[in-house]
Formats: structure tokens, C-alpha cells, sequence
């Protein structure tokens, strides 16, 4: 039964997939300026441009560059670089432990921080206390991440010296350097995302807190946070769960950002780098895989509503 | 507790591992640990591919020119030409043959001797490569001839000035044909360092070259790191992190800088000039009326001070100071009431709606919103469209397209005011017989005196048609820690960093 849930939520999100490439590749086409006239700059001539573009095989029809990079995706090929003839794969192989585990780190601490701040704001939802947590939220969801980030290294890099003020160490050189980079990122990412998920914990709570089996609890003599930790909070973690699925989608966008303030060698800066040479089979290839990194999260939310809430199972 | 709870409990457990980590530090990665390391950081994107020869990208030129590849003669600080890897050169007496006598002795990094084939190579592939931005430079070039191994000729159609300029530049750049093909991410070269390592999205390492011909490097290694945001490489530079802030592109934080006795500050010359250049082929902007009363409306002073911190030269003329015929010749002082005058005159009264494309990310965003304001004050509604720099390059600058009317931009190059010339009117379709006899006559120059005089009175001459509205020539922004000695003062030819006589003090 569950296998079959499986299967069938799989093979929508491969279609999901799928449409994700046409959208992908359309908005890319229609992003105007190529890569050619990019890498030949000032001293370019007509025939100088004909040959780049055909070299790097945009002398062809869009219909045809979408089917050739199809066919190397589904072998497993991402492509090959336009401006450096380099394989996309290995390349995007060792950006993924620089964004990856960024992005991770700040959806922890988003949540070391949100859960505490968002059950307090909502056990004291009338009292000064957790109207002001709840004001705090407000005012860091308004905080750019590029400022933030900034503040942070201006602080902590520049100020107190406990951090380098960015660069990467290569896990394969020093875990403890690759953290020890990765901790201010992490921290300018989790603390803006972290204010959005204190709001939803304490609207989930108190939703739930005003459903109609806590109600049936207090009745039978619980008290306000007795029924919280008996029943509320498993209730209110399946839209948690829904949120922290999609916002780990905005995360990983917000790397692109953090990744240029604290020059991370990650996929964010891979992209921003591609997109400004319009090297697009590298733009196309990583955003892609990054989606499926996105697809393949929400498709775990989906199936862990099911042991979070028995009720789904049967379904 | 439900099991995704227990999940995240895990996940704090690992803080206090980063916490400690973070103490743990003390500095494993501070530039100065190594004796004679010196890492910088560049003000320029990370160049997309090593290959000088492939792509007109100015931060490969930056790193590599000089330090890693080398040409057969090089401009010193005073605009004079000195043998690099020619020994010497002769020119015939009708101009057209440049015969260099190669230097002894030399090798590329992989150990191979450098021989005239290498040169005849280079040039013969720079000018046939369809693929080639540099074949335009070469286009004068009739042959190129090995004279024996040590010795090679080159031939011109006609006589130009440019040619020995061009060959200290990238365009001359000497390769090897053994290796010319891994330059895209492993680029070989004869200079006093070579190339270690490139870690893409972060730095390009170099490392001193043992078997240089010349006097060695004096830094063990240099790192150039590429820092996207401006903000973030002050901050690098006052964490530690960096010895040395190439070109500062947050001229708010100067003062700051400056005032830290940390660092030396250096104001340097370059190529680099700031503008706002004009399309000249369609109405209005083919009404010379209309061009000079924007020159007029514009207050450079105002520019350079909002964009560039007050550290550019108000010029008036396309030259920048490294260029032979930089003249303070400037026709259109500020002047709004002039420019009222001139656009009623044009027959534009009642004002006048125009565009101004500018790239986002660049110096170029920030100068469109002064000049669009001052433009306003002379009755002139300017427009702002923001371009990235891709669609910029193949929409504005490319010149079969020229689809703008105004843009703001700063260009690099030395000589550049030859670009006008071929192209035909380059990106801004500027067609005027008088400027391109000047340039032709200056070009077949028998002498630098004449060449300055006449490449000047062409550059008056572009100044007085008003295609491009100059504000300022740039000046190169640099703060190095102070126990780093020698850093280049004079002109960067081509972008190039000449790292050569850098050292860390002890």
C-alpha cells in the first residue's frame, strides 16, 4: 500500500521535473545577450561571433538545444561548460558540499532559534513577553539577507576576529575549517529565516491550540499546556513540516546571495557566474539538479505526513 | 516526543561542535603566515575561462599579463617601450617590417625552450583563429616569419603605430602550441610565475617560477581572490583575510581605509575612463545641438564625487592618463544655461525624452542616476533602463546591434580611441572623415611626437562632435598592508598587475 503511495508521488514529481526543464529552459532563452559576444568582448568582429556560436553549438534550433541537453540529462551528462569546455558534473559535484551543508546549517539554526521563540510567543501569546517575540519576528523578517550577512561579518570577521570574513576551506583539507567557514553564512541565513518560521510555529500552535479536540481536552480537566504537549504539538507539526519543506527551497535561492557576500566557491556563486557569461547549459544543469534537490524534499514532506499523522495512512 | 523533534534535537547537537570549532581557530588561513605569500583581492568578476587569447575578459588579463604570460616587449611606467622577451627589435626603414631578436635562455613552465616557432605561432593563430578576438588587431599584419630560431620577422600591409603597442598587450601574448590548448584552465607561459591552482568560485593561486629567465619573483605564491560584493572585500581586507584591496569599488568606505594605519593607500594610474557615450546615427542624438547641450548639462565633478569618491581626473577628451595624447583639452564645461539655450536652439523647447541604459552591478548604475538627474535639470527626461552586463554587451555594445541611445560606461583599454576606427564608428556609429584621416595619418606616424599630435587633435576632434560626454579618468584605488613593499604605482597596462618586484617584508 505505502509502496504504491510511493511509486505514484514519485512519478509525479519526475513529471513535475520534467515541465520544470521546458520552464527552465524557456526563461533562460528568453533572457537575451549569449555567451559569445560575452567572452569575445570589444574586439569582437562579425565573423569572430559566428564562429563562437557555433562552437559552442547556439547555431542550432532552441528545440534541438533542448533535446540535446535532455538526452545528457537522463544519461547522466550534465553538459559541458561553453567558455571552459569543462564538464558540468564534476564541477557541480564539488560545489554541493559547499551548499548543501550551508544551507542545512541555516535551516537548523532556523529552527534551534523558531521553535523555542515560536512556542514561547504562543504559550504567552497574551502577555508582553511573547507579543514582543512575535514584534521581533516581524522587524528580522523585514531584514535584508545581504545585510544581515554583512552586519555579521563586519561584527564577527572584522571586529572580533572569530571568523574569517569568507572563502572556503575544502572539507577534504579541514572539517573543522569547512564548519568554521560556514558558520557565519549559516547564521546570516538561519536568524532572517528563523523570524519567518517563529511566526508560523506560533500561528500553528495557537490554531491548533483553538481546535475542537483541544477544547475536548480542557473539558476533561487538562490544563492550557497539558494539552499542548499531549496533543497540540504533534497536530501542529504537520503544517510545520508543509513550511520548513517549501522554505528549504527559499534557502537554498538564499544561498546565491550569502554565497556572493562570503565568497563560497558553492552553486549559488556557479550561477550567478554562468548566468552573468550567459553560459547557459551551466544556468539550465544546476538549477535543474537544484530542483530536483527541491522536489525531492517536498516529496519526503509529503510522505512524512503519513507517521506523523496516523490518520493519513489508511489513505 | 514525535520523531521529527527528536531529528532536530540531533542537529543541536552538533552546535557546540561548531562553536568549539570556531574558537579552535587561530588564524590557520591568515595570509601572512607563509613567508612571501601574498593574497589579493581582485575588484573584477572571476574570469570565465584562463585562456587570454579566447576572451576579451579583463581579469585574466589582471593576473596573467606580466606575471604568468609575457609578451616580446613591455611598456615601463613612462609610456616606453623595453624588450621582454625580444632582446631587441629593429623597424625598416618604410615602417612595414618589425624584425625581433629573441631573447636566450627562455623557458615556458613545462620546461620546453621558448624559440621563434612559439612566436610564429602565436601570432599566426591570434590572426587566422575564426574564433580569435584578437584577430582584428592582427588584421594589419600582412606575414609573420621565423629568421632562424632567435630572430622573427613581421610583416605590415601598411605602416601603423599601433602594432608595437598591441605587442604589449595581450594580443602579443607568446604561448607555446604544445599547450595552447589546455589555457582554457591551465595556462602555461614563460613569465615569473606559474599557474598552481584555480579554485573555481573562490581564486587563481600562482607560484614563483624557479627557471625564469629574468630576475625571479620575490613572493613564494600569490593568490588572487575574487570577492563579488565591494562591502565584503573592505571587509576581507580589515578581517585579515586579504594583504592587499586592488582597486577599492566602495569609495564611501575610502575614509575609513585611510584612516586605518594598517594600510598604505596608492592611487595609481590606469587605462580606465569613465563616460556616458552617445548613438549617434539616429534623431536627435545625430543633432550635434542636442549632443553638446547634454556635454553642457553635464557637472562632472559632481559625477566623479557620487560614483568614484572624488578619485578620478575630470577629463574631457577619450584619453585616459596612461594614454600617449591624454590631453586636459575639455570644450564643454558645466554649463545649464548654455544647454537650455542649445536644445531651444535644436528646437526642443518643450523638453526632450531620452533613454539611458546602464549595467547593473557596475559603476555605470549609479552614474545613470546622476547624470538622468542632471540631464533633468536642463529640461531633458532621461529615463533609466538597467541592463545586466551580458545583454548590455550584445545589445549596446555590440556594433551591428547599437540598440541604445544613451549609456553610461567605462572603458579600459589603451589607445582605445582606435576603437572608432574599426569597427567603422565602433558601438557608437560615429562616421566622420575628418576624425578617421587624423587617425589614419596618426597611425603611419614615422615617430611618437607625431603620433602624439595627431591622435590628439583626433581625440579634440570626437571631444568637439560630443560622442562621448567624459567624466572622469579613472584612477586606480589600492590599499595594501603596510609590510607588503613594492607595489606597482605606475600605470596598469592592459589591467595587468605587475606583481614582478612585489615582496613581503620579513
Amino acid at each position: 500500500m505505502i509502496g504504491h503511495i510511493i511509486l505514484r508521488r514519485t512519478a509525479s514529481a519526475l513529471a513535475g521535473l520534467v515541465v520544470a526543464s521546458v520552464v527552465i529552459f524557456l526563461a533562460l532563452s528568453v533572457l537575451g545577450g549569449d555567451a559569445a559576444t560575452v567572452v569575445l568582448g570589444d574586439q569582437a568582429t562579425q565573423e569572430n561571433i559566428t564562429a563562437l556560436r557555433q562552437r559552442f553549438g547556439l547555431d542550432v534550433s532552441p528545440p534541438e538545444q533542448y533535446l540535446r541537453w535532455m538526452k545528457g540529462m537522463v544519461t547522466g551528462d550534465l553538459g559541458r561548460s561553453h567558455l571552459t569546455g569543462a564538464p558540468v558534473g564534476p564541477e557541480l559535484r564539488r560545489r554541493l558540499p559547499v551548499t548543501l551543508p550551508l544551507t542545512l546549517l541555516g535551516l537548523s539554526i532556523a529552527l534551534l532559534i523558531a521553535l523555542p521563540a515560536g512556542l514561547y510567543s504562543a504559550v504567552r501569546h497574551q502577555r508582553a513577553s511573547g507579543a514582543l517575540i512575535s514584534a521581533g519576528s516581524q522587524v528580522g523578517m523585514a531584514i535584508p539577507v545581504f545585510w544581515a550577512a554583512l552586519m555579521l561579518s563586519s561584527f564577527f570577521a572584522v571586529r572580533v576576529g572569530w571568523f574569517p570574513s569568507g572563502g572556503f576551506v575544502p572539507w577534504s583539507e579541514s572539517v573543522p575549517g569547512a564548519l568554521e567557514s560556514l558558520v557565519l553564512p549559516a547564521v546570516s541565513l538561519g536568524i532572517i529565516q528563523a523570524a519567518i518560521f517563529t511566526r508560523y510555529v506560533r500561528s500553528a500552535i495557537l490554531d491548533v491550540m483553538r481546535s475542537d479536540y483541544i477544547q475536548m481536552a480542557r473539558a476533561t480537566g487538562l490544563t492550557w499546556t497539558q494539552s499542548l504537549w499531549r496533543h497540540g504539538l504533534r497536530n501542529a507539526a504537520i503544517p510545520l513540516v508543509t513550511v520548513v519543506g517549501l522554505q528549504f527551497g527559499v534557502l537554498l535561492g538564499g544561498t546565491i546571495i550569502i554565497e556572493n557576500v562570503f565568497y563560497l566557491p558553492g552553486l549559488g556563486s556557479m550561477i550567478v557566474g554562468a548566468v552573468n557569461q550567459r553560459d547557459l547549459i551551466v544556468v539550465q544543469s544546476v538549477t535543474l539538479v537544484l530542483t530536483a534537490i527541491i522536489v525531492a524534499t517536498n516529496l519526503a514532506t509529503d510522505l512524512s505526513y503519513r507517521f506523523l499523522d496516523p490518520r493519513l495512512r489508511s489513505q | 516526543m514525535p520523531r521529527s523533534w527528536l531529528r532536530v534535537a540531533g542537529v543541536a547537537a552538533i552546535l557546540p561542535v561548531l562553536a568549539g570549532a570556531s574558537f579552535s581557530s587561530d588564524g590557520a588561513s591568515a595570509p601572512l603566515q607563509v613567508e612571501g605569500r601574498l593574497v589579493i583581492a581582485s575588484e573584477l568578476p572571476e574570469p570565465p575561462t584562463l585562456d587570454i587569447r579566447a576572451s576579451g575578459s579583463t581579469a585574466i588579463a589582471q593576473l596573467l599579463i606580466y606575471n604568468v604570460q609575457e609578451t616580446l616587449v613591455q611598456l615601463d611606467g613612462a609610456g616606453r617601450f623595453r624588450p621582454l622577451l625580444a632582446e631587441s627589435w629593429r623597424v625598416s626603414p618604410n615602417r612595414r617590417t618589425y624584425t625581433f631578436k629573441l631573447r636566450r635562455g627562455v623557458r615556458f613552465h613545462d620546461g620546453s625552450a621558448f624559440t621563434s616557432g612559439d612566436v610564429v605561432y602565436s601570432f599566426k593563430t591570434a590572426k587566422t583563429n575564426p574564433a580569435s578576438p584578437q584577430a582584428g588587431r592582427f588584421a594589419v599584419v600582412e606575414f609573420v616569419k621565423a629568421r632562424g630560431p632567435r630572430a622573427v620577422q613581421v610583416t605590415l600591409k601598411r605602416p601603423s603605430f599601433r602594432f608595437l603597442y598591441d605587442m604589449a598587450q595581450r594580443a602579443g601574448v607568446i604561448v607555446s602550441g604544445k599547450t595552447a590548448g589546455q589555457a582554457a584552465s591551465h595556462p602555461i607561459g614563460t613569465g615569473p610565475f606559474k599557474f598552481e591552482r584555480w579554485n573555481r568560485g573562490s581564486s587563481i593561486v600562482l607560484s614563483r617560477f624557479a627557471g625564469y629567465w629574468g630576475r625571479k619573483a620575490r613572493l613564494d605564491a600569490v593568490e588572487m581572490r575574487y570577492i563579488a560584493d565591494p562591502n565584503a572585500q573592505v571587509n576581507a581586507l580589515l578581517a585579515g583575510d586579504i594583504d592587499v584591496l586592488s582597486n577599492l569599488r566602495a569609495p564611501d568606505r575610502a575614509a575609513q581605509l585611510r584612516a586605518n594605519t594598517s594600510f598604505t593607500f596608492i592611487r595609481g594610474a590606469t587605462n580606465a575612463k569613465q563616460q556616458l557615450s552617445i548613438n549617434v546615427s539616429k534623431p536627435p542624438l545625430n543633432n550635434l545641438r542636442v549632443r553638446q547641450a547634454i556635454a553642457y548639462a553635464i557637472d562632472r565633478r559632481a559625477v566623479n564625487v557620487a560614483t568614484f569618491g572624488g578619485f578620478g581626473t575630470l577629463t574631457g577628451t577619450f584619453a585616459a592618463r596612461t594614454d600617449p595624447y591624454f590631453t586636459t583639452y575639455a570644450p564643454y564645461p558645466y554649463n545649464p544655461a548654455k544647454a537650455r539655450d542649445l536644445l531651444s536652439r535644436a528646437g526642443f523647447s518643450g523638453g526632450l525624452d531620452l533613454e539611458i541604459k546602464s549595467i547593473r552591478g557596475n559603476i555605470s548604475a549609479p552614474q545613470a542616476e546622476v547624470v538622468a538627474a542632471q540631464l533633468g535639470r536642463v529640461g531633458i527626461r532621461a529615463k533609466i533602463t538597467e541592463l545586466d552586463f551580458a545583454t548590455w554587451a550584445s545589445t549596446v555594445f555590440n556594433p551591428s546591434v547599437a540598440n541604445f541611445q544613451l549609456t553610461t560606461v567605462g572603458h579600459s583599454q589603451l589607445l582605445e580611441i582606435y576603437q572608432f576606427v574599426s569597427p567603422p564608428g565602433w558601438y557608437q556609429q560615429y562616421r566622420s572623415t575628418g576624425f578617421n584621416r587624423l587617425m589614419t595619418a596618426a597611425d603611419s606616424a614615422a615617430d611618437l611626437t607625431t603620433f602624439t599630435r595627431l591622435a590628439r587633435r583626433a581625440a579634440m576632434r570626437l571631444a568637439d562632435d560630443a560622442v562621448t560626454i567624459p567624466f572622469f579618468a579613472e584612477s586606480t584605488v589600492t590599499f595594501v598592508r603596510k609590510r607588503v613593499i613594492g607595489w606597482p604605482v605606475t600605470g596598469r597596462i592592459d589591467a595587468s598587475i605587475d606583481l614582478r618586484a612585489v615582496r613581503v617584508a620579513p
